[in-house]
């Protein structure tokens, strides 16, 4: 967002960032200032009829303080969810509560400014209607206009870290010590037999690990991006699987530009790996596959399938079985804060074996 | 033992080239066996060319390492001909089986493999091999199930350290599917019920006093929802319940049986496993 820029220069506690404090700091420095903007645009027709700024940020700060607390510090506690780092998504109870809220606030606001100006704003209604209504819009416009600029920017702050937790996860899974011994194992044997394989391996190891360590910074990449990091792990794993790993990766030219989460697929095809092929004694196929859907609205279709052992063979109780299930539930909640109800994902049984994930994204050639 | 044969059992190819490469070359007097790719590969071809060393790589398709040793030891058969192969464990990384290892006689290597400890491994196999040679014709039965102690006592540490790193819920009820004329009725059987569990082919048998169930959850996922001081394991295929155990049987053939309190059959009790009903 373009505020990025102007956040920086803000200096406060690096945790305030996208926490209430923030929000609270926020309101406190922006809603003076537009008191005194709208005064001094129009100084004579103030909405209060009131040539005094006094009067006029007494009205402004308690009406824009109050909205701010009941829409942010008392949602968090009527809406649990938000509290625990869910993202913010628009409900209808959540438009209600907005709604009511920013009422209240309205109301609470206007209070406190009749009692320091020592009058009545509802006496507008019977002489100046028009003038009370603007003043009711121009409150409702600006509240809806903060609370959209808040939401959108605790749905990024959640996206980012969740991009983070991905990477973290797909690091660890990286550094876990069964696949990092093992990968090793296959480069010291191949140093003493193919040389030229074992710098080709070290190659893709190298790529993977370095796009690994800089997916942090990005959130989004293209798929030609995605379908390169894939590449490079297949490739890895073929070495160590031999003849028990056929990979094929499907990248229409059209899809190379469209835009994904970075890494969204990495876990898929991972499990593919651990719980498909690699339990098998005769392994399977792993086929990668992008394309666009145009029916019923034009979208693009992720499709990982493999031909391993299955859902209910890859031993009910192993160890590990947990931590795929928490990648899973990585890659739902990802979905669902950067496209909401826009974006799909399934999983099924493959015919005859295996497993097949697929994920529907709206298409997008820049990040949404 | 002048040409002793060694199995290596390892599903990755390069690896199991290079071990093949590193003990021709340090043991050159020994006969290899054709690879096998996986646990049953291994047990298979074990049981066809009765080799003096098995190198079992831990983690492969079918069954793991430490169950292709654990099916070894029951189906070895019972002759004396040839003593019960030498096993090593290759592995990886597994936390759980280099833990129960390391405080046991267990031969166990470690990848990437370093050639110096490979030596030692291969100088010590070559020691137990001549001591097998020496004492060859005197009360060798016993002598070749050295190390199924330690074996045992290997495996079930590594199904405690998993139960310990996520207990499972103790289970209290078996429920078992059973097809009836009204259709599919769900049996809901205490545990304390249960006189013992038996594996067979793609069911596992939840045997009472009175009645037989089948399930489909295998033995090795049962375990260690089973409280380990109530129910033991007797065989691979065999979980009993302690207290029905009456008598143990120790038949001409050193064969051991148990006679239970509830059931009239009798339980055959693994050679891994024998160990545990020794008099006090």
């Amino acid at each position: 967002m373009k505020t990025s820029a102007q956040k920086q220069t803000v200096p406060f506690p690096k945790h305030w960032r996208g926490s209430w404090q923030g929000r609270f700091l926020t309101m406190l420095v922006i809603s003076p200032l537009m008191c005194v903007v709208l005064w001094g645009i129009e100084p004579s027709k103030t909405l209060h009829s009131h040539k005094r700024l006094d009067v006029n940020l007494v009205y402004g700060m308690s009406t824009s303080l109050i909205i701010w607390f009941l829409t942010d510090v008392v949602r968090l506690w009527f809406f649990p969810r938000h509290r625990k780092g869910g993202a913010w998504r628009m409900s209808w109870p959540l438009a209600l509560f907005l709604l009511g809220a920013i009422t209240l606030g309205f109301a609470l606001g206007n209070w406190l400014g009749d009692l320091y100006a020592g009058r009545s704003t509802y006496e507008l209604l019977t002489y100046a209607p028009e003038k009370f209504m603007g003043f009711m819009v121009l409150t409702f416009a600006i509240s809806a206009l903060f609370t959209t600029f808040f939401f959108q920017q605790n749905r990024l702050q959640v996206a980012k870290q969740q991009a983070d937790e991905a990477t973290l996860k797909l690091l660890q899974s990286q550094l876990e010590p069964h696949m990092l011994f093992n990968t090793l194992a296959n480069l010291r044997a191949l140093i003493e037999t193919s040389p030229e394989q074992a710098t080709q391996m070290l190659d893709h190891l190298n790529d993977y690990l370095r796009a690994t360590l800089s997916a942090s910074r990005v959130q989004m990449h293209t798929l030609a991006t995605e379908f390169e990091r894939l590449a490079d792990y297949l490739h890895l794993m073929r070495v160590r699987l031999g003849s028990r790993l056929a990979f094929e990766l499907v990248l229409p030219q059209d899809l190379r530009e469209n835009v994904i989460p970075s890494l969204l697929l990495q876990p898929l095809v991972e499990n593919a790996i651990r719980h498909g092929i690699e339990p098998s004694s005769h392994g399977g196929t792993i086929v990668v596959k992008a394309t666009q859907i145009d029916e019923p609205k034009p979208h693009l279709q992720l499709c990982i399938s493999d031909t391993g052992v299955g859902i209910a063979k890859s031993g009910a109780s192993r160890p590990s079985r947990q931590g795929t299930a928490f990648g899973l539930m990585q890659i739902k909640a990802r979905l669902q804060t950067i496209y909401g109800a826009q974006a799909r994902f399934a999983l099924k049984a493959n015919v005859p074996t295996g497993v097949i994930a697929t994920i529907a994204l709206p298409l997008h050639q820049s990040p949404p | 033992m002048m040409n002793p044969q060694l199995l290596i059992a390892e599903d990755e190819p390069l690896l199991a080239q290079a071990l093949l490469r590193q003990l021709q070359k340090r043991w050159p007097t020994a006969k290899l066996a054709p690879i096998a790719g996986n646990g049953q590969e291994a047990l298979t071809q074990a049981l066809a060319c009765q080799p003096e060393v098995v190198f079992l790589d831990v983690q492969m398709p079918l069954m793991t390492g430490l169950e292709t040793a654990a099916a070894l030891v029951e189906e070895w058969p019972n002759t004396n001909v040839k003593p019960l192969p030498l096993i090593v464990f290759v592995t990886a990384y597994d936390q759980y089986a280099v833990e129960a290892f390391e405080h046991s006689a267990i031969d166990y290597l470690l990848k990437p493999l370093r050639p110096e400890r490979l030596q030692q491994t291969i100088n010590k196999l070559q020691a137990r091999l001549q001591e097998r040679a020496n004492q060859e014709g005197q009360g060798q039965g016993l002598q070749s199930f050295q190390g199924l102690q330690d074996l045992q006592e290997a495996l079930q540490k590594i199904t405690q350290l998993r139960t310990t790193d996520t207990p499972p819920i103790k289970l209290q009820t078996i429920q078992a599917s059973r097809h009836t004329r009204e259709g599919m009725v769900i049996e809901m059987i205490p545990i304390v019920q249960v006189a013992y569990f038996e594996a067979s082919e793609k069911y596992v048998r939840v045997v009472t006093q009175t009645h037989e169930y089948l399930i489909r959850t295998p033995i090795k996922d049962l375990l260690p929802q089973l409280d380990a001081k109530e129910f033991w394991q007797i065989h691979r295929a065999t979980v009993v319940r302690v207290s029905q155990i009456t008598q143990v049987l120790r038949d001409e053939a050193q064969k051991v049986w148990l006679k239970l309190k509830d059931r009239p059959e009798r339980l055959l009790v693994s050679r891994l496993y024998s160990h545990l009903f020794r008099a006090m």
